[in-house]
């Protein structure tokens, strides 16, 4: 996995204008903190392996499918419960590319 | 697979996302639940499969609920009750589970078996007039919004907009931004009238450079390349937005109209999720592969008949 320049951002948001105050120089550091965790939580998320990201976030086996609407091929919208039936289903994520 | 068991009762969906790859034999992102089921017709007069397809919402609540996963996939019991689950599409798996669930079938059908229709990417005019710019190693694409009231017209052309990890990080880097023509929409650039022309408007704080630009305009009447453009960028904190307005002239393959457009996009200089890494395919159809962050080829369509 790519590993960027993470401790950057909060190296340079560290290092104080000689001019600055003290609590100037803490709330730099307090927002930079909090900005390197936000960004660093983004980019994590993304770039965290496939299967770990299916693992967490998908229906379990025993579960239902999620309570959410899909559109038919029609565009109209449908709870993805509604599938269900008297039958089995295999449903497949795709695209054109 | 649906040859098979679709006598024995199961049914089969394929739920449209988010293109993985964009770019990729030139489709580009659609931007409505319209276009999104222009690709779903698209995808079965390429394929020839007689699959039932359903779309993901336009916010990719599906895509997100598996983990934004490019081909994950599931089997449900009547009661719609998970009872199978990978993150990748697998025929042989697949079976596996079915004969445990429903039961297995005599002479199973292979691939080979099967005669689908199968066509070829759209044709559009011709392409490689224009020279291809070439992204920075690791691109990933950026999150874009088309401000859909600034404009009286589809999205004829698109932007596609990269940035590199560090960029993402630390807010100063390199982007790309690249007016991808819909395929699906079968229009090419009008050469005869101004050349695509972009502006980019910005909060203080955000330098991006250049702020404007014109595309190229080869003496060619008609063609269909990309205009494309690198841009540096340097903002004080990473995440910002931009507004990026682009004007152009639209013509459809048939000559039937000619048109100005001028469009609009919000764009966030933050990584969009729900696309993976484009993979641009050059006019004469070969593939051009970049370095980029991670590992994998692009998976087509899993065909489950």
């Amino acid at each position: 996995m790519e590993q960027g320049p993470d401790s950057v951002y909060i190296t340079q948001m560290a290092v104080p204008n000689h001019k600055a105050s003290t609590s100037r120089i803490k709330a730099g550091l307090l927002v930079g903190l909090l900005l390197y965790l936000g960004s660093n939580t983004a980019f994590s998320q993304a770039r965290q392996p496939l299967m770990e990201r299916f693992e967490s976030n998908a229906p379990q086996i025993g579960e239902l499918l999620p309570d959410i609407a899909i559109h038919d091929d029609l565009g109209n919208l449908v709870n993805i419960r509604e599938l269900a039936n008297e039958n089995y289903k295999v449903l497949v994520l795709g695209c054109l590319t | 697979m649906k040859l098979d068991y679709q006598p024995k009762g199961v049914e089969f969906f394929y739920i449209y996302k988010p293109l993985a790859h964009p770019e990729y034999n030139n489709y580009v992102s659609p931007f409505t639940i319209q276009e999104r089921l222009m690709h779903i017709m698209e995808a079965k007069r390429r394929l020839g499969s007689s699959i039932t397809w359903l779309a993901d919402t336009m916010d990719n609540k599906y895509h997100q609920a598996m983990g934004q996963t490019p081909n994950s996939e599931l089997v449900v019991d009547p009661d719609g009750v998970v009872v199978a689950r990978r993150a990748w599409s697998s025929p042989s798996e697949l079976r596996k589970d079915l004969e445990r669930f429903v039961g297995p079938v005599d002479n199973p059908t292979k691939v080979s078996d099967l005669d689908l229709p199968q066509q070829p990417p759209i044709g559009t005019v011709a392409k490689g007039i224009v020279e291809r710019v070439e992204r920075p190693d690791g691109s990933l694409p950026m999150m874009i919004e088309p401000i859909m009231e600034t404009s009286r017209t589809p999205f004829y052309a698109k932007l596609r907009a990269e940035g590199t990890p560090e960029l993402y990080q630390t807010g100063r880097g390199t982007m790309y931004i690249g007016f991808h023509l819909d395929p699906l929409y079968r229009v090419h650039w009008n050469n005869e009238a101004p050349a695509l022309q972009y502006e980019i408007t910005a909060a203080e704080g955000v330098t991006i450079s250049p702020a404007k630009g014109t595309g190229a305009h080869p003496e060619e009447k008609a063609d269909a390349d990309p205009r494309e453009f690198l841009l540096e960028v340097d903002v004080d904190k990473p995440g910002q937005d931009f507004n990026l307005m682009v004007k152009y002239y639209a013509c459809d393959d048939a000559l039937t109209f000619c048109v100005p457009v001028k469009q609009e996009y919000q764009v966030t200089l933050a990584r969009d999720t729900s696309h993976d890494w484009s993979i641009t395919t050059n006019a004469d159809g070969t593939i051009n592969r970049r370095r980029r962050p991670g590992q994998g080829r692009p998976r087509p369509l899993n065909q489950n008949d």
